[in-house]
């Protein structure tokens, strides 16, 4: 669907928050807290959280990053007030826990940006949570005060340019009940994934959300084998094996592009997968027979999958 | 019937009645040889207190007659404890609530596979799914 960027509104010297709106005026779809919409900007498709919105707009906050593919850098320099831009409707791989008796959020940087709709539900149901919030400074760190105005109590923040780091050792105290959500670069969730199931968390109870994909190590280029049309096809070490699927025309569904959510799966015929995804079971891997194609590769030169 | 390890966990809560000490003395004499921390509590009498002081990482065995273990997973339910950090084993004969599939109602199955509802007349075969919302077995209509 088509949507207006209605307002934007500076954050930090690097984050932007845009305000979109339906280009025909219709109600947006309503979606729940941890959602996240995908834009398609000047060619770029992107999923950013939905920090705020109803039925009559959405907010997302993106931070401007140079280092990357572009799409962040083509809605901070190039996206204007009244310019459109293609959505498609809110989904959610980040839901909030029904089972929690208490919720727990630790953001790194802009990894902020889902905890903002999550907080703002719970509050409204008056459920009990508490956020733990690393950035490099308070100039750095974005909304800052919307979160101290309505969930001063709630929060603490930590700027490693003070000297004052959030680190793991926040998992010792949590009371029984709790459910932990991490959100940020890859480093954090590993780090603070780790941390928690070595002092003896439940996976159950731990919850993160990507924005990238886990990096591939020095990654190898390998042949694709199409068991079903007896095509044969060749990955090369830039491209993931959904890109070259989409690219030859194979109709395959896809959601996330992170390994996050399972939409992208197929069965694996033969070869040696090897996993990037952070969906599948330990025990699924170790069956060789399914992978997510927007992350995991091979380790065998060859695999054959049931498309 | 005995317990499964479970490994990497802070601390071992081992929780019994009377009747359930002797079931927790082997997986007892497990944690004492691998020199894990654990702690004993039986026969509490402040357990919905003491189960919601634990912290996240801790694991609970807990032992004892059919009503006591009903009674205490549903405290440790409600303080937080999930499927993934307890284990239960029952002492002597099982006096299981099952959920009817059929109309719904809760009702006690003692030791029995199959039992008809009270309420509907529904044959019901008592499965191991544990339903936490109906804190009962399911009960699948009996082919």
């Amino acid at each position: 669907m088509k949507v207006t960027v209605d307002q934007m509104i500076r954050e930090t010297a690097d984050v932007k928050r845009f305000r979109l709106r339906a280009t025909d005026g219709r109600e947006l779809p309503r979606f729940s807290a941890g959602a996240h919409i995908a834009t398609t900007a000047g060619g770029f498709e992107r999923n950013y959280s939905l920090v705020d919105g109803d039925r009559e707009f959405y907010e997302i906050a993106i931070r401007r990053e140079s280092g990357s593919r572009g799409g962040s850098v083509y809605w901070h320099d190039r996206v204007s007030e009244g310019d459109e831009v293609e959505i498609r409707c809110p989904k959610n791989h980040f839901p909030l826990s029904f089972r929690a008796k208490h919720h727990v959020f630790f953001a790194a940087g802009i990894g902020i940006t889902p905890f903002m709709a999550m907080m703002r539900e719970l509050s409204e149901r008056g459920a009990s949570f508490e956020l733990h919030y690393a950035a490099r400074s308070r100039a750095d760190c974005a909304f800052y005060d919307a979160i101290q105005r309505r969930f001063g109590s709630n929060a603490c923040f930590y700027f490693s340019k003070t000297g004052h780091r959030l680190t793991t050792e926040r998992l010792l105290e949590l009371p029984i009940g709790s459910h932990v959500y991490f959100c940020g670069p890859e480093s954090f969730i590993h780090d603070f994934t780790e941390a928690a199931l070595s002092l003896g968390y439940p996976k159950g109870s731990l919850h993160h959300e990507r924005f990238a994909a886990k990096p591939v190590p020095n990654p190898q280029p390998f042949t694709l084998v199409l068991a079903k049309t007896g095509q044969t096809l060749h990955v090369p070490k830039n491209k993931t094996v959904l890109e070259v699927l989409r690219e030859t025309g194979v109709k395959v569904p896809y959601s996330c592009r992170v390994g996050a959510c399972g939409t992208c799966e197929v069965e694996v015929l033969k070869g040696k997968i090897d996993h990037y995804d952070s969906f599948l079971s330990d025990e699924e891997r170790e069956k060789e027979d399914t992978m997510l194609t927007c992350v995991s590769r091979c380790r065998s030169g060859k695999l054959i999958l049931n498309l | 019937m005995n317990f499964e390890f479970a490994a990497n966990k802070r601390l071992y809560l081992l929780f019994g009645d009377e009747a359930g000490r002797k079931m927790l003395q082997e997986i007892e004499k497990t944690l004492a040889e691998k020199e894990l921390p654990f702690e004993r509590h039986y026969g509490r009498s402040d357990a919905a207190q003491w189960l919601s002081q634990q912290k996240m990482g801790s694991y609970l065995y807990g032992a004892g007659r059919s009503d006591w273990v009903d009674q205490m997973k549903r405290l440790a339910e409600n303080a937080g404890f999930s499927e993934e950090e307890m284990q239960w084993l029952t002492v002597g004969a099982e006096n299981k609530q099952v959920f009817c599939s059929g109309c719904h109602a809760v009702q006690r199955a003692g030791s029995r596979r199959r039992l008809a509802c009270a309420n509907c007349g529904l044959p019901l075969s008592v499965s191991e799914h544990y339903s936490t919302f109906h804190r009962a077995y399911l009960g699948y209509p009996d082919e």
